[in-house]
């Protein structure tokens, strides 16, 4: 290959497959950590305490990644998922519910929460950061006057059930989340319906030309997103036996650094959500990390801040490398004066 | 305006520009003069270099080789902003105005007048009202810009692109979004602007145009020159021949007799764009709709696609009545829409030509709930083969294709939903000559095959030669039927330009349909 | 005769898009400021009745004021970044660090107060110069970025905070904590600082070239405004605003602490998107934005007057949030 064709195949490797470059740094840092601290790194106990921190985490990226792949944000897992936690305490304390209800009930509440504010972005038009702004205000409202304002402590068996329990070692959480996993991964690789997202993102008029009912899909997601943030919520509640109110305090932003450092495009239509999920994993296990070496927890967001930075730039700076040894004609975007920096 | 310049003197000149992209030589060493006092077009199909030489010549990219030559001198030109101060003025399709801000500061954009550091609101209000006065315009300086209509705000921006008195004025498409009203005043505005000595360069690939307003032409093909006559020297043929190099368009075929009217309209009206539209379409048949732009052709058809909203009217598809309010419904019921515009309607342009293929099919190619990678593949290649598409493999970026093939990966989109009523709008704009005659033979295959198709066209040749019946719009409303063997180019022509008097919008005409 | 005056002059129909508002509503609502201001007169007469004795008070006014008055330096910064179409997420953090640093020179070095002032100065134009060079210069997204940027300030913030300080000498405490014809400083420098900015964005060419960048960049590039110079000055503008704050807030609250400023932007933003700033860019004006945040403050105060459980207060700006970009989005539409 001539030479530019090969910085080209280079360039989009390490663009389009972010997975894979992430992959190899979070194997590099596994590596590092394990020949640093062998006993604790690789220790089952340091394993499911990654995995269990994690699995909240999870459970709130799968959503936010549908939505930002198709081109929308949820500011507001974070207060969804706490409100969804107190809901769930208090039906099966205050109002003495069954299980069988009250789950079901915070579910519903989170789904039906998800479709009015993806009415709003959908069909009303409203930008969705903006919509899910103030929906996490209304979130964070509803949930300190349910509950008081004090944290939902001290939860009985009934409640906890559900999220206390270990199998194969693993704690529930884990396990939800994993399913979480697997399904999502599976509709969103395979299924036809939700490569749709794909387009949507890309550009939301020509898959709307195409028949794709646009609008329709926005709704799903936010509902999907919705729905999830509660899951986590009630299961953070479980688990902790406590539902604390600023549990999921800037949830939202942390979900969407992970999507961002596994590849998700903010603008849309571009990144997988293995990829999202890895991005995720990184973040857990600089997090790990950090606690292990005892390094200050001050230095985890200044890293995960330069690492998100350095990602990003240089996504912009491939982009540029390879759109001007890659394009073959201009297109109009190309023929019009480019914005000039001076 | 009152540019100083005695008609005829050359007052920018551009002299053997060569300009070449990755890939394309855009620019073939290109010369031309224009001269104070002149609307000098500058005509070829797209692709032909009629972009590239006016952003050449206005400073938004610099040549390869070649020089311009601006009042005698040779000069280079190193940003867009250098060249306005020069006196090259240049006005894009695409708005450069601010919605938000009055009309009277987007004039002054950049360089507001000042007093004591801060701006100068009565000199802003002055300038702005003494400039929009010189052009005719009754604009108050002072209402924002959002508020004005589409067309008004095209004339703001040749004002402020005037406001830095200019000596020479480049226009690019100014009538691609205003209605046949609108360009007759904003010709009016140019003649006068011509006559008190400005160069006027004026590029458009829309024939009628260049005879009504030019007084030069100039065409370009694949970034060669062609020539350049006066206008009242040359016809239509003349410039065809020189932009497209031979003869474009073949004979007629025969029309095959056409079926039951499956699609019947009446009286329809979106209550913005046109009213009181009627017509029907047969089985087997291809009808024409012509028309300048902004007649309404595209709004009625999105319409009737579900893109648009109805106000009133009835339609009956396959002897049905429907109400159709989605793509997706139209779809489900045997339409297809190819859009006007491709890269903001048509294609996901960073996608692979193969994903864009399938967009608008995706249950074809599923598998249970799943997306059957294979089958994408395959009607990909399937389609590939049949339409001819130059890419090298249906896994490239639809980006990288050239405007031809691009529209032949529309095309197949819209092929692989299998409509019985397929409506493409405009659907060789921009497609290079080789290109426009595999697509207008797929369109007859598609005939034989059952298909019923409307072509949208403002190319008088290309509806003639391929429409079995045509519609002509004028102004939102139905202005005439003509047989396909029957229309001439002046019997369309007539019936697309028949406007209101003025001082009225359009009232219900009374005689024809 | 003037050309325009020939038959044939072109001027504005008088047509309206279907599906919008009456002419005088979008007008109306189209002049945001008036608007809110008469919203917050008929708040007014309405709390005046509800709650004569406690509404109707100096000191209540005040505390609405004062309770604002920091976070206003941070609503006009965000101002001026929307209108250019950009956001910074970051600049909470900036606004603990600046607090932190004060605290950190106060106690361990033997700078003056000047100093002091103006190396926290130094480092908060810093941090906004590093988002202005990666968002104008470089071209990332600025969401992204200073998001970035915000977890990186805010971890170092944590690092140079420790504890915290606390227990400021006088000469710090002054600025946070005097009072001026009974008014709280705070309110004054609000006062000022809002009539400078939105004087200088309404009137200076400079500050106007942030509508033409924000609403079209093309257009301002083409206009021969310098569009990466412009957006850069815009979040160092923010920047010193938010230091402005960050030194204030330890002033008036005699501590420093890393918690200071969490969640400032999004309030901010709120406000502005209430006073009439277009997400999107290109619009809004610093009255607005501030009437807006004045808004918030009043109806904070009205629910607590009322005995609302104060959770409420963050359900009703969301909805007060929603219905405003709704009407916006109500007004704005053309078919």
């Amino acid at each position: 290959m001539r030479p530019p064709d090969r910085l080209r195949a280079m360039g989009r490797a390490l663009l389009f497959r972010r997975s894979l470059s992430l992959l190899l740094v979070l194997l590099v840092f596994g590596g590092i950590m394990t020949a640093a601290y062998p006993d604790i790194f690789l220790s089952r106990y340091n394993f499911s305490s990654i995995l269990l921190n994690m699995s909240f985490d999870v459970m709130v990226v799968v959503g936010m990644t549908i939505l930002l792949i198709g081109g929308e944000v949820d500011l507001s897992v974070g207060w969804n998922l706490s409100m969804s936690g107190v809901i769930y305490a208090l039906l099966m304390t205050r109002l003495n519910l069954p299980l069988a209800v009250a789950l079901p009930v915070t579910l519903a509440i989170g789904a039906a929460c998800g479709a009015l504010v993806g009415w709003i972005v959908a069909y009303v038009g409203v930008n969705s950061f903006i919509a899910t702004l103030a929906a996490g205000l209304v979130y964070y409202g509803v949930e300190f006057w349910l509950a008081g304002g004090q944290s939902v402590t001290h939860l009985g068996p009934e409640v906890t059930s559900i999220g206390m329990a270990s199998w194969l070692g693993q704690q529930l959480p884990v396990w939800y989340a994993a399913g979480v996993v697997v399904v999502f991964l599976y509709l969103m690789n395979r299924t036809k319906a939700f490569r749709q997202y794909t387009y949507i993102g890309m550009n939301a008029q020509v898959a709307r030309y195409s028949g794709i009912p646009v609008a329709r899909m926005k709704l799903l997601a936010f509902v999907i997103s919705s729905v999830l943030a509660s899951f986590a919520g009630l299961i953070s509640a479980a688990r902790f036996a406590n539902a604390i109110l600023l549990v999921g305090q800037g949830m939202e932003l942390k979900a969407i650094t992970a999507a961002m450092v596994g590849g998700i495009s903010f603008t849309g239509g571009v990144g997988t959500l293995a990829g999202a999920l890895l991005g995720t994993l990184f973040i857990a296990l600089v997090n790990n990390a950090m606690i292990i070496a005892t390094i200050n927890a001050f230095w985890q967001p200044i890293f995960i801040g330069v690492v998100l930075l350095g990602a990003v730039v240089l996504d912009v700076v491939l982009l540029r490398v390879g759109s001007s040894v890659g394009r073959t004609r201009p297109t109009s975007k190309a023929a019009q004066p480019p914005a000039a920096p001076e | 305006m009152g540019a100083a310049g005695e008609p005829g003197r050359v007052v920018l000149s551009a002299r053997d520009i060569e300009k070449s992209f990755p890939g394309v030589k855009a620019l073939k060493g290109v010369s031309v003069d224009f001269r104070a006092g002149q609307i000098h077009a500058v005509c070829g199909e797209n692709g032909a270099g009629k972009s590239t030489l006016m952003h050449v010549l206005a400073g938004a990219y610099p040549a390869d080789s070649g020089t311009i030559l601006y009042e005698g001198k040779p000069i280079t030109l190193h940003t867009q902003h250098q060249a306005n101060t020069l006196g090259i003025a240049i006005v894009y399709q695409e708005r450069s105005l601010v919605p938000g801000l009055t009309v009277g500061e987007n004039i002054f954009a950049g360089r507001q007048p000042r007093r004591l550091g801060l701006v100068d609101w009565r000199a802003v209000e002055r300038g702005a009202r003494q400039t929009l006065a010189q052009l005719g315009l009754e604009i108050d300086p002072r209402q924002l810009v959002v508020e004005l209509p589409a067309a008004l705000q095209q004339m703001v921006e040749i004002a402020k692109a005037l406001s830095v008195n200019p000596r020479v004025l480049i226009l690019d498409e100014p009538t691609a979004t205003v209605t046949q009203r609108e360009s007759e005043v904003l010709f009016g505005l140019l003649r006068r602007l011509r006559d008190g000595g400005l160069a006027i360069v004026y590029i458009s690939h829309r024939l009628a145009e260049i005879f009504q307003i030019a007084d030069h032409v100039t065409v370009l093909k694949d970034g060669a020159f062609m020539g350049t006559e006066e206008v009242s020297k040359v016809d239509e043929k003349w410039l065809i021949k020189r932009m497209v190099g031979r003869e474009l368009y073949v004979t007629r075929a025969p029309s095959p007799e056409a079926g039951e009217r499956i699609l019947e309209v009446e009286g329809l009206s979106d209550g913005d764009r046109f009213r009181e539209v009627g017509f029907h379409l047969r089985a087997g048949e291809i009808l024409g709709f012509s028309g300048l732009v902004g007649a309404g052709r595209t709004e009625v058809f999105q319409t009737l696609f579900g893109l648009r909203a109805r106000q009133a009217g009835r339609v009956r598809l396959f002897g049905k009545p429907v109400r159709i309010t989605s793509p997706r419904e139209a779809i489900a019921l045997g339409l297809g829409y190819l859009p006007e515009d491709r890269k903001e309607q048509g294609l996901f342009v960073e996608m692979a030509v193969c994903d864009n293929i399938v967009a608008a099919a995706l249950d074809r190619c599923r598998r249970f709930i799943e997306l059957d990678r294979k089958k994408v593949l395959r009607f990909s290649e399937e389609y590939r083969s049949r339409l001819s598409i130059a890419t090298p493999s249906v896994e490239q970026k639809v980006l990288n294709l050239s405007g031809g093939n691009q529209q032949k990966v529309v095309l197949a989109k819209w092929l692989l939903v299998n409509p019985r009523i397929l409506v493409v709008d405009e659907p060789t704009r921009g497609v290079d000559v080789g290109a426009k005659l595999e697509i207008y033979s797929i369109l007859r295959q598609l005939r034989e095959g059952g298909t019923s198709i409307v072509v949208i066209s403002s190319d008088l040749p290309e509806i003639l030669s391929i429409a079995d019946r045509i519609y002509v719009m004028c102004e939102g409303r139905i202005a005439g039927e003509i047989q396909g063997s029957a229309a001439t180019e002046e019997s369309l022509l007539s019936l697309s330009s028949r406007f209101e008097p003025p001082g009225g919008p359009a009232r219900p005409a009374g005689g024809e349909a | 005769m003037t050309a325009g005056q020939q038959a044939g002059a072109i001027r504005p129909a008088a047509s309206r898009p279907p599906g919008a508002a009456p002419a005088v509503l979008r007008r109306l609502a189209r002049n945001r400021v008036a608007v809110l201001l008469l919203i917050l007169a008929l708040y007014n007469l309405v709390f005046a009745v509800l709650r004569p004795a406690s509404f109707l008070s100096l000191d209540n006014y005040l505390s609405i004021l004062v309770n604002m008055s920091i976070e206003s330096f941070i609503v006009i910064g965000i101002t001026i970044l929307l209108v250019t179409g950009n956001l910074d997420l970051s600049l909470g953090a900036n606004m603990a660090l600046s607090g932190i640093l004060c605290g950190l020179l106060i106690k361990y070095s033997h700078l003056g107060l000047g100093e002091i002032l103006a190396v926290t100065l130094v480092a908060s134009i810093a941090m906004g110069a590093v988002n202005g060079y990666v968002i104008a210069y470089v071209g990332v997204n600025p969401i992204i970025t200073t998001l970035a940027t915000a977890f990186a300030y805010q971890g170092v913030a944590v690092w140079l905070a420790g504890p915290g300080f606390t227990d400021f000498p006088d000469y710090f405490k002054v600025y946070g904590q005097s009072r001026w014809l009974g008014v709280q400083g705070p309110v004054w420098y609000m006062l000022g600082i809002t009539a400078l900015f939105h004087l200088l964005l309404s009137n200076a060419p400079f500050f106007r070239n942030f509508y033409f960048v924000g609403g079209s960049k093309r257009g301002a590039a083409m206009s021969g405004i310098p569009v990466a110079r412009t957006v850069f000055s815009a979040f160092v503008i923010a920047a010193v605003l938010a230091n402005l704050a960050g030194v204030v807030t330890a002033s008036r609250f005699n501590s420093s602490m890393t918690s200071i400023g969490t969640g400032v932007e999004l309030r901010a933003v709120t406000a502005a998107v209430i006073g009439g700033v277009a997400f999107t860019g290109g619009s809004g004006t610093i009255l607005g934005a501030v009437l807006g945040a004045l808004f918030l403050a009043f109806v904070n105060n009205g629910l607590i007057l009322l005995g609302v459980e104060p959770s409420w207060q963050n359900v009703v700006v969301g909805i007060i949030l929603i219905l405003s970009i709704v009407i916006d989005v109500a007004t704005r539409r053309r078919r």
